[in-house]
């Protein structure tokens, strides 16, 4: 998975090894892994553009991580965002509690 | 598991784009204002998601993009002309074509194409340019590359993640050392990409060294008898092999542009190189050259 600005607060290891573990093909795999990521990654954008107050700062946020400058993102987010760490880690941690049920389901039933 | 990875797929899809559709319908101005005023955003680590994230629209055709009967018939043929030309050189049965064979359908292709191609350059050819193509993975093209990076457009979305990227590097290795260094012309190669049996070569063992430095990234043009679609693409990576019954692969955009993106993904094509020294051949759909005037 690729290294986001919030990849090291987010516990994603053991949904990784569940999928891996399974009797899915590599490139099943593969497109599983694809669509979690990337509703994670829209989830966590989701999650924090609707904590800015004011348009301005929404663009400044965007601005940085169409660079990937996570250490500028993580500034801003603590400028303008109170406990924005917690908020990201719930909304993905929900939005994979939903991804690890699905998988159960679909593996042992 | 087959019905199961599908299950699932389908619904993680589903969650996937009502994400993505919430995520625009609440923060449209700021998603419309990071596309403008990024000019490397197809290339970052948000592009792919922005552009997934606008809802595609209908594409209705506007008034000067549509074409009169005249110009759909001019079209239509050329079609035809293509295909009783290539019906009465082409064998029946899908095997190596003989010398003369090549020769009067190269001759057929570069004229209807206005792209000069040919079975041999510089004495190389391959083991045969009349095959069954089968369809391939996305490649990585630098290191840390991700089969979401591919998406150019939402259109892109469907092929890109249901095709998949294959595991291991094509026979090139990358195509830029990494992402910084990664231009349009690399990400065009990989989009437009052939596998084509360089090892079974006449002579390859002879001279491998020469012939990897011909095959790689050398242009070919791709054509579907069948319904005279056309792509021009580059060698990009060695295979498949033999017990595969294939001859080569296409990248998912070749196997698009050539009708045979969907269902079992194969079928016969002709593969010939073409002669392009000053690089000017652009890969992609070619058209016939025919121009059709929009009005």
């Amino acid at each position: 998975m690729q290294k986001q600005f919030y990849s090291h607060i987010i516990e994603i290891d053991t949904f990784i090894v569940k999928i891996e573990s399974s009797n899915f093909s590599d490139a099943e795999k593969g497109s599983l892994l694809s669509l979690v990521e990337h509703s994670l990654h829209t989830k966590i954008l989701d999650t924090i553009l609707a904590e800015f107050e004011k348009e301005e700062d929404k663009n400044v946020f965007l601005d940085h991580l169409v660079k990937d400058e996570h250490d500028k993102i993580w500034k801003h987010l603590g400028e303008k965002i109170s406990g924005a760490e917690e908020k990201i880690k719930t909304a993905a941690q929900k939005l994979l509690e939903e991804f690890h049920k699905d998988l159960e389901k679909a593996l042992f039933s | 598991m087959a019905s199961k990875y599908e299950s699932l797929s389908k619904k993680w899809a589903s969650r996937n784009e009502k994400l993505k559709s919430d995520l625009y319908k609440k923060h449209r101005p700021s998603l419309d204002y990071v596309f403008k005023s990024s000019k490397h955003f197809l290339l970052g680590s948000v592009g792919g998601l922005m552009l997934l994230a606008a809802p595609a629209p209908l594409a209705l055709p506007s008034p000067h993009n549509l074409i009169t009967i005249e110009q759909v018939s001019d079209q239509l043929n050329k079609k035809i002309s293509l295909y009783s030309a290539l019906a009465q050189a082409l064998p029946l049965e899908v095997r190596p074509l003989t010398s003369e064979e090549e020769q009067k359908i190269a001759d057929i292709l570069s004229g209807n194409f206005g792209v000069k191609v040919l079975p041999e350059i510089d004495g190389k050819k391959l083991n045969r340019s009349y095959g069954l193509i089968g369809g391939e993975q996305h490649l990585y093209r630098f290191p840390g590359d991700t089969l979401l990076k591919h998406a150019e457009s939402p259109s892109d979305i469907e092929m890109y993640l249901s095709s998949g990227i294959a595991p291991s590097l094509g026979a090139w290795r990358f195509f830029a050392p990494n992402q910084k260094d990664f231009t349009e012309k690399d990400m065009l190669r990989e989009r437009y990409y052939v596998a084509v049996q360089t090892f079974l070569a006449p002579d390859f063992n002879k001279n491998v060294g020469g012939y990897r430095d011909f095959f790689k990234y050398r242009k070919m043009l791709v054509v579907n008898p069948k319904n005279g679609q056309a792509v021009a693409a580059v060698i990009g990576d060695a295979g498949p092999a033999e017990w595969t019954g294939k001859h080569l692969g296409g990248s998912p955009e070749v196997m698009h542009y050539l009708g045979l993106g969907k269902g079992p993904r194969k079928g016969s094509v002709l593969y010939f190189f073409i002669d392009d020294p000053e690089d000017k051949v652009p890969l992609g759909p070619v058209e016939s050259i025919i121009k059709i005037k929009f009005t």
